[in-house]
């Protein structure tokens, strides 16, 4: 099976925080990923490492066997936590932009997708909701057909409502020789789609299994394990 | 790649430059219009230095404004929010940089021409073009005295504005660089290393001054005198490609910084 992603002892510190302790990591092509933790766990932190937006104390990664650089990112679709469009942008022009620097990036998709969700494509960003906003990223992400999609948190921001659109809009849009890696909190909203599932916690990997493994293997839900193992 | 990277830069930066330029000609031109009412009336005299003022201080106003545009648009771009975007497209580091080097040099350009565009507005153009020929001429008769190609020497201090205009800005973004090493307050440790630059090269100059006071006073220089006389013109274009020498490796050590941190140690918050 052909990995996607490979992380081998990574460590990132924090002065004399250690926010990931020598984590390893095998991705296979093709499935779902669910990156689950409590706050502070370091999902946030290895997301950041896979983006090369934060160098590594120590450990390697590669992403389809290549060490991070202008290629790989060519390859890596991610949806930070964070609001990092240009304000100022109509959604047009950030259409545009994601044209010019990517590839595979499928602009007619992204117009779909926008026309749907009522968002005009000649209104400004900061003339748009949060909720909007954050939509509006993710989009802009899935109309990628990427290697390996990394999404921060893609359903805090947006309503109940908006839950199950942005859940099917992330099915239905990524090329399924890809691998999806997904942090959130939301389990139980998530849960449906996802292969596997990953538990981090104070920077180290506690369980790393397919999601029928854990339903068999422990008799709960994804959602049900995950509140058992960090309940406080 | 790079050419798209570039274009993108260079339409961040016109979205603030033209509208920028754009209001200072357009104070420029009344200020050319209250010109073809020359009278000797008080209100003529009170609106002429009130058109005057206004330039001054529009262009004072730009020039800073240029200045800063070009250190936010370094910081905001690479280290803040978007900086999340920056780094994720599919460019190299040393192309983030070259781009960051040209945006900011074409936006300094854009400035000193639409400056100039103004003050041929504001000014008589008959008077400036004479002023203009006045200089050019007293500049040939004292370099044609002291022995100076004077063609060679503007080429050569046009250079040494230029390669000191960039490794102005280097500085900055090697400061902003180091600042983002820091874990807290990285804005204050990049103003600190600012200063801190500052004071060492601060140092290193007066130690200059005294070293060679000191030396003066032995008659070292005295053996030297001769020889700079004799052979003033080549001594001077030597000296000037010499100091132009020296602020390219500094800037290449700015450069070389820079690359380091954001390539090897870039940890965005």
């Amino acid at each position: 099976m052909t990995e996607i992603l490979k992380v081998e002892g990574l460590v990132k510190k924090y002065g004399r925080t250690e926010a990931l302790k020598g984590i390893s990591l095998t991705l296979p092509a093709g499935k779902i990923v669910g990156l689950l933790g409590p706050n502070g766990s370091g999902k946030t932190t290895l997301i950041k490492i896979i983006n090369g937006l934060l160098t590594p104390t120590a450990g390697k990664i590669y992403i389809a066997g290549q060490k991070p650089g202008a290629k790989t990112k060519g390859m890596v679709a991610y949806l930070p936590d964070a609001i990092y469009l240009n304000s100022w942008m109509t959604v047009k022009q950030i259409v545009n932009y994601f044209c010019d620097f990517y590839e595979d990036f499928r602009p007619e998709l992204a117009y779909q997708m926008l026309e749907k969700l009522n968002i005009s494509p000649n209104h400004k960003l900061k003339t748009l909701s949060k909720g909007n906003k954050e939509k509006v990223c993710l989009i802009l992400t899935m109309s990628r057909n990427a290697l390996l999609y990394v999404l921060d948190e893609p359903i805090a921001g947006v309503d109940p409502a908006a839950r199950d659109y942005v859940i099917s809009t992330i099915i239905n849009n990524y090329n399924p020789e890809a691998t999806v890696l997904i942090s959130t909190h939301l389990i139980s909203d998530i849960e449906q789609a996802l292969d596997e599932v990953v538990f981090i916690q104070d920077g180290e990997i506690t369980l790393h299994k397919t999601v029928e493994e854990i339903r068999e293997e422990n008799g709960k839900s994804v959602d049900g394990l995950f509140r058992e193992m960090f309940r406080w | 790649m790079f050419g798209k990277l570039l274009k993108h830069e260079l339409r961040s930066y016109l979205r603030v430059l033209l509208p920028v330029e754009l209001i200072l000609i357009g104070i420029a031109l009344i200020g050319r219009l209250v010109q073809l009412f020359e009278s000797d009336s008080l209100i003529y005299s009170f609106m002429l230095t009130s058109a005057l003022l206004a330039f001054f201080a529009a262009w004072i106003i730009s020039t800073i404004l240029i200045a800063i545009l070009c250190v936010v648009r370094f910081y905001k771009n690479l280290f803040t929010g978007e900086g999340y975007l920056t780094f994720t497209l599919p460019v190299t580091t040393g192309q983030h940089l070259w781009v960051k080097i040209i945006g900011a040099t074409a936006a300094g350009v854009i400035s000193m021409v639409a400056t100039l565009i103004s003050l041929f507005i504001i000014c008589d153009t008959e008077l400036l073009i004479e002023i203009f020929k006045v200089v050019i001429y007293l500049s040939k008769l004292a370099m044609d005295y002291i022995g100076i190609n004077y063609i060679f020497f503007i080429i050569e201090i046009v250079i040494s504005l230029f390669i000191s205009g960039i490794s102005q800005n280097l500085l900055i973004y090697a400061c902003i660089a180091i600042g983002q090493t820091a874990r807290k307050h990285r804005i204050l440790w990049a103003i600190g290393v600012y200063f801190i630059h500052y004071l060492i090269t601060q140092t290193i100059s007066v130690a200059f001054q005294f070293i060679s006071s000191v030396l003066s006073i032995t008659g070292i220089f005295e053996r030297f005198a001769d020889f700079i006389t004799k052979y003033y013109m080549e001594f001077t274009h030597c000296m000037l490609t010499f100091s132009s020498l020296i602020q390219l490796a500094i800037c290449g050590v700015y450069f070389i910084i820079t690359y380091f941190i954001i390539h090897k140690k870039l940890n965005l918050e």
